[in-house]
């Protein structure tokens, strides 16, 4: 990290100094006197309530993305702790069996889909572009939109909770059960994930177009970091796992409100269809939750072992290889239905093979810690911990392709035990590695590293006391799903121990709440590049300007921020018109593969409408809800209204109007 | 008889041949996968503590060491798993021998029904079965999915509505064995358990024998006016007692009900009282169940009480 | 084709000016649309053949009547045919003419709209026979066919679109612009059109398994 390339100027010895007293790095500083002021005057929001729903900034939306989404993890996770209490005794009372039901339906949901997926998207959002060296997403306005449905979707799934209308089918709601379940949970179930579905579509399109064609010059391919790589590998896979799921998600609700037969027997339809098409989605989303969570632990270890990662290129193919496998195994969640031989001994075979770039990853962290030099941080910690948890989520994972294993523990507490060390393991403490490595870029201030270090001690013990056990009761033979047990089978001491477990998780949330909080409120201001980090969101400001970068620099190696050319090339081209762009609100585009200047497009201002269009769907769903179909019919008429009008008033027509 | 013990609903007991080669897999599988754990978080752990203090970071991208261990290691060790699932696979695809009798199983909201179609025999929640013969079952359920799961004796089934499954088990020692549905089927899923009885050939046959036999005729006063409640009200329509006029197809079959040592799917002893308390109401035992609470007075519910204790 | 004469200095050609050079993001975006989209048709129309080929008895139902094939093949080859002056359209306004670009855009609407209008037609002929809830047959019939259609409709809406964008703006006319970007997604509809004629109609009366 030098900058003796470039010649010292008068003007840049005098910016050093200050910049180092602000903790900035004097590339930046540079960058940032040469045109911050004009850059800042283009990119400004309005301020207050207004700037508040008109954002289309991805750091705004990618910082609500997280918080939303760790709001539906509490609610989530507190639902989560009643059923532990619930079954911390044996024939318990402390909810019914109504409740109960839709305790553990509404758990999985929100976890997988308004937990987990949003969570990814939020680093998504908040880190791609800075990784990539642009300034906003592809399509900003797009982004706004999708963040509104995802948030809106999630209070309709949750509105139906107070409402005594939860779903209650499960979380892979199987028919004919979610068929004929009574009340409305179900249609909850249905038309919310529809709904989602939209944002996590246009989410995934904006994630990959943002990454395929704005990366900053010089970041070919071979030095897209591999949180990038993941990041669009799971929208990849959400494009084409999504469309089975919202296929049988229509069907069911069809099914159960104009008695359609899809899924009735006894009218042509077939139950196991539902299966097929739901876990073609299902097996896939593991890994869409887990992969970008992978991408964090990659953006984690190399920075915290002060080296590259190493085998990069096996570790982007094992990332790329796990989404297009992760689509061939989804009948191992269907070994009990009664199918052929054939097809068991296949589908085995597959669910082998995906552990192979898993694999490749675990020793690819292990040999950079191993040749590194490791500071430990909570970030790093929680790296560690993910790789304990994963390591056992993912063995446990391996034997259910020994079918006649997968028959005796399927359905049972074991499976539950297994797919909370690989979800809770693989993303969720990749996710806190993240929030704790990526919390000063985000706020602008350090953590109190010492608290953050015992609220992981915590969160660890709390998870493993938790879920352990339940490997044993599992194969104690207690079911998953059942609101209570007996005391003479021997399940109640592994209970206990899961619920003391699930309160010591809950109390390890608390004090890393509290962490964050103690940050938050203190002024431990953070510097630009706390970490020493090696990829190029640290070469912005903490937390980040508007506009990201100055000066759009050229990226010279995998690891820019530890290259010698990466960062003084942001002082290079200050005066150039085309890294700088600041008589407009523009973004530069670049090419696929090699990354190559082809010109600075039009970004769009903050605008209200794409709140408006999601207010519109909101509404339709709702109506649909309600039974109100023509109203519903008109709700969507609406949106296509706002539709066209955000498309009339696109900024590269008018840029282009202007010019002729 | 004597409850259930932990041991008698345990993938750690088996007690037939299937259930045997899943806890030896499982040994197997544990074995090899503690390894796996203890090694890498060995690793893992040991580069925290040892690359802490690390003089400088090594160059060079490792390629060697995470191809042997993230990909040629693991790939014997899967190979050799596969071969144990495909081995798994073909050993129960069918019974050493062919089985002799057959055993239909039909899941409902949340009661077993267990037909003998040989013999005609009808009973609910409790297989018996002859002991170290292989029984061949067909699983098929009335309403949504449930799944077949007796932890000691043979793994997972479901039963699918409109589809019927077959299989086999075999059960080696004697003894009873609790299996429980293991798919989520709606409010009493918890509450959807079964016994599998295993016995000598003889004492089966006999038990077989008096269960496709018909109810007993009533003898005393009481039992009599307990017929005439259970024929007359509304108990007919839903049960079924072989030999009389009640034939209901919704609940299950009660032409042997004393025989039973539990109620309603494994949830309270069958003594008189919770056979009292069951009909009087039992959706206070197990809400959401089908039965609806029974408006008998107290001097018909007696008398049903004691015409069904008189079913054996 | 000329030969080489002696003495001759063959001068390289250069490459047209590209302006502006490479794909736009709209154009990705289209793509991964159209993809995700194809996915949600491969998936029901799996659905379809998954339905149809674990039915115990005939296929169609014998309580259901064989689609008839004149209207459905009429608005398939329609819609097909529709997406010739889309091209057509679509490579005017790259070139910068609005007039082109407005007729073969008004070429694809009129396809549509007759699309449309046959589709309607068609269900309200087979409606009296089978409703969305008599058998899995028939919901799988409607589902398929107004997904479809729905489709077309926001297609229509889009060609509709493109038109007032010609009609009042020159900027629509150009190259990768909104025309070329909407041209891709009435082609997708076109395949689409196809894959559901052969799923629905053609596999329910060729193919009909009785």
């Amino acid at each position: 990290m030098t900058t003796e390339r470039v010649a010292p100027d008068s003007e840049i010895m005098a910016q050093d100094v200050e910049a180092a007293a602000a903790g900035m790095l004097r590339e930046r500083a540079v960058a940032e006197g040469a045109v911050g002021e004009r850059l800042r005057a283009v990119w400004e929001e309005e301020p207050g309530f207004k700037g508040f729903v008109t954002t289309v900034n991805h750091k705004r939306i990618g910082r609500r993305y997280l918080v939303t989404a760790a709001f539906f993890f509490m609610l989530a996770g507190i639902q989560a702790l009643v059923m532990r209490t619930q079954l911390g005794s044996p024939n318990n009372s402390v909810v019914s069996p109504e409740t109960y039901d839709q305790l553990f339906s509404l758990h999985g949901t929100a976890m997988i889909f308004f937990f987990a997926t949003p969570m990814n998207s939020g680093f998504g959002n908040f880190f791609l572009p800075l990784m990539i060296g642009t300034r906003d997403m592809a399509f900003p306005r797009l982004n706004a939109l999708s963040y509104w449905i995802f948030l809106f979707s999630g209070l309709f799934m949750f509105a139906s909770l107070p409402l005594g209308m939860a779903p209650d089918g499960g979380w892979f709601a199987y028919v004919p059960l979610a068929d004929r379940l009574a009340g409305h949970g179900l249609e909850f179930y249905a038309l919310g994930l529809l709904f989602l579905a939209v944002s996590s579509t246009l989410g995934s399109i904006n994630l990959i177009v943002t990454a395929l064609k704005m990366r900053a010059p010089g970041m070919t391919l071979a030095r897209v970091p591999i949180f990038v790589w993941a990041v669009v590998t799971q929208s990849f896979m959400l494009l084409f796992a999504l469309p089975p799921l919202d296929v049988a998600n229509a069907m069911l609700f069809m099914d159960r409100r104009f008695g359609t037969q899809f899924f009735v027997e006894s009218g042509g339809g077939d139950t196991i269809l539902w299966q097929h098409l739901f876990w073609l989605f299902g097996h896939p989303d593991v890994y869409i939750i887990v992969l970008p969570a992978m991408g964090i632990i990659s953006s984690v270890i190399p920075t915290f072992s002060r080296r590259p990662i190493a085998a990069y290129s096996f570790v982007v193919l094992a990332t790329v290889a796990t989404g297009i496998i992760s689509f061939g195994v989804w009948v191992h969640h269907m070994f009990a239905v009664g199918i052929s031989d054939v097809a068991q001994s296949f589908f085995a075979a597959a669910t082998l093979t995906i552990s192979l770039p898993a694999g490749i990853q675990m020793f690819a962290w292990l040999a950079t810690m191993w040749r590194g030099r490791i500071v430990v941080s909570t970030a790093m910690l929680y790296a560690v911990g993910f790789i304990i948890t994963f390591v056992i989520g993912g063995v446990t994972g391996v034997m259910f392709a020994v079918v006649p294993f997968d028959q005796q523990v399927t359905d049972s507490y074991f499976v539950v035990a297994h797919f909370h060390y690989v979800l809770f393991g693989g993303a969720v403490m990749p996710m806190l590695a993240g929030l704790f490595y990526w919390w000063p870029k985000m706020t602008g201030r350090m953590l109190h590293e010492k608290a953050g270090m015992w609220s992981f001690a915590v969160v660890f013990v709390g998870f493993n006391l938790t879920f352990f056990p339940m490997h044993i009761s599992g194969l104690l033979g207690m079911p998953r799903r059942i609101y209570t047990y007996d005391s003479d089978l021997g399940w109640t001491v592994w209970n206990v121990l899961s619920t003391i477990g699930s309160y010591v998780l809950g109390a390890g949330f608390l004090l890393t709440l509290g962490v964050f909080a103690e940050s938050l409120l203190r002024r431990r201001w953070a510097p630009d590049d706390p970490w020493g980090g090696n990829s190029l969101e640290w070469a912005t400001a903490s937390p980040p300007e508007d506009y990201n970068f100055p000066v759009v620099p050229t990226v010279h190696s995998l690891n820019p921020l530890w290259d010698d050319r990466t960062l003084p090339s942001m002082v290079e081209h200050r005066h150039d018109g085309v890294r700088t762009m600041t008589d407009k609100h523009e973004a530069l585009r670049t090419s696929e593969l090699d990354a190559r200047v082809e010109e600075p497009m039009a970004m769009p201002s903050d605008t209200p409408v794409p709140l408006w269009l999601a207010l519109a769907l909101t509404l339709c769903v709702v109506f649909l809800m309600a039974g109100w179909y023509v109203a519903s019919v008109v709700a969507f008429a609406v949106v296509a209204a706002v539709a066209v009008y955000w498309m009339w008033d696109r900024p590269d027509v008018e840029e282009i109007e202007e010019a002729a | 008889m004597s409850r259930i013990g932990a041991e008698d609903h345990s993938t750690f007991s088996p007690v037939g041949p299937k259930a045997d080669f899943s806890t030896t897999a499982w040994w197997l599988l544990f074995g090899v996968a503690a390894f796996v754990c203890v090694v890498v978080i060995a690793l893992v752990v040991g580069a925290m503590i040892s690359r802490r203090k690390a003089a400088k970071v090594r160059e060079g991208e490792a390629k060697g060491f995470v191809m042997t261990f993230g990909v040629v290691i693991p790939a014997v060790v899967l190979a050799a798993t596969f071969a144990l699932s495909v081995a798994g696979i073909a050993k129960n695809a069918k019974p050493s021998r062919p089985a002799a009798l057959k055993v239909q199983v039909v899941g409902h909201q949340w009661w077993w029904e267990v037909r003998y179609p040989d013999s005609g025999a009808v009973t609910a929640n409790e297989i018996h079965v002859p002991l170290g013969t292989p029984v061949e079952l067909q699983l098929t359920s009335d309403d949504v999915i449930h799944s077949f799961w007796v932890p000691a004796i043979m793994p997972k089934l479901d039963l699918i509505p409109g589809h019927t499954n077959d299989t086999w088990m075999t059960v080696d020692d004697a003894g009873t064995y609790r299996g429980q549905c293991a798919e989520y089927c709606g409010l009493q899923h918890a509450h959807m358990a079964f016994t599998v009885v295993a016995e000598p050939e003889a004492k089966f046959q006999q038990w077989l024998g008096d269960q496709a036999d018909p109810a007993v005729q009533p003898t005393t006063a009481e039992e009599r006016k307990g017929y005439d409640v259970l024929t007359s009200g509304s108990c007919a329509s839903c049960h079924t007692v072989r030999g009389t006029p009640a034939d209901g197809k919704v609940g299950p079959d009660l032409t042997h009900l004393a025989d039973r040592s539990r109620l309603a799917a494994e949830t309270i002893p069958n003594d008189r009282g919770h056979l009292g308390g069951w009909i009087a109401n039992s959706q206070q035992i197990k809400p959401g169940n089908k039965m609806p609470p029974q408006p008998l007075s107290p001097g018909d519910l007696t008398a049903v009480i004691t015409y069904l204790e008189s079913l054996k | 084709m000329t030969d080489l004469t002696e003495h001759e200095v063959l001068v390289r050609p250069r490459a047209a000016p590209e302006a502006p050079a490479g794909r736009t993001t709209g154009w990705w975006a289209m793509v991964l649309f159209i993809s995700t989209e194809a996915a949600t048709f491969a998936a029901i129309l799996a659905s379809d053949f998954y339905l149809r080929f674990s039915a115990k008895g005939s296929w169609p139902p014998t309580s259901e009547k064989e689609p008839d094939l004149v209207l459905p093949t009429t608005a398939t080859v329609i819609i097909l045919v529709s997406c010739l002056p889309m091209l057509l359209g679509s490579l005017a306004a790259a070139r910068g003419s609005r007039a082109g670009g407005l007729l073969g855009t008004l070429g694809a609407f009129a396809g549509g709209v007759a699309f449309l209008v046959l589709q309607i037609v068609d269900w309200l002929s087979e409606w009296p026979d089978s409703t969305v809830s008599k058998d899995a047959y028939g919901s799988l019939f409607y589902a398929i066919t107004g997904l479809h259609a729905a489709h077309v409709l926001i297609g229509v809406g889009m060609l509709a679109f493109l038109l007032v964008s010609l009609a009042v703006r020159r900027a629509a006319a150009r190259p990768r612009g909104p025309v070329s970007l909407v041209a891709m997604y009435w082609y997708f509809m076109g395949v689409v059109a196809v894959a559901v004629y052969v799923t629905v109609y053609l596999s329910a009366t060729l193919w009909a398994t009785r």
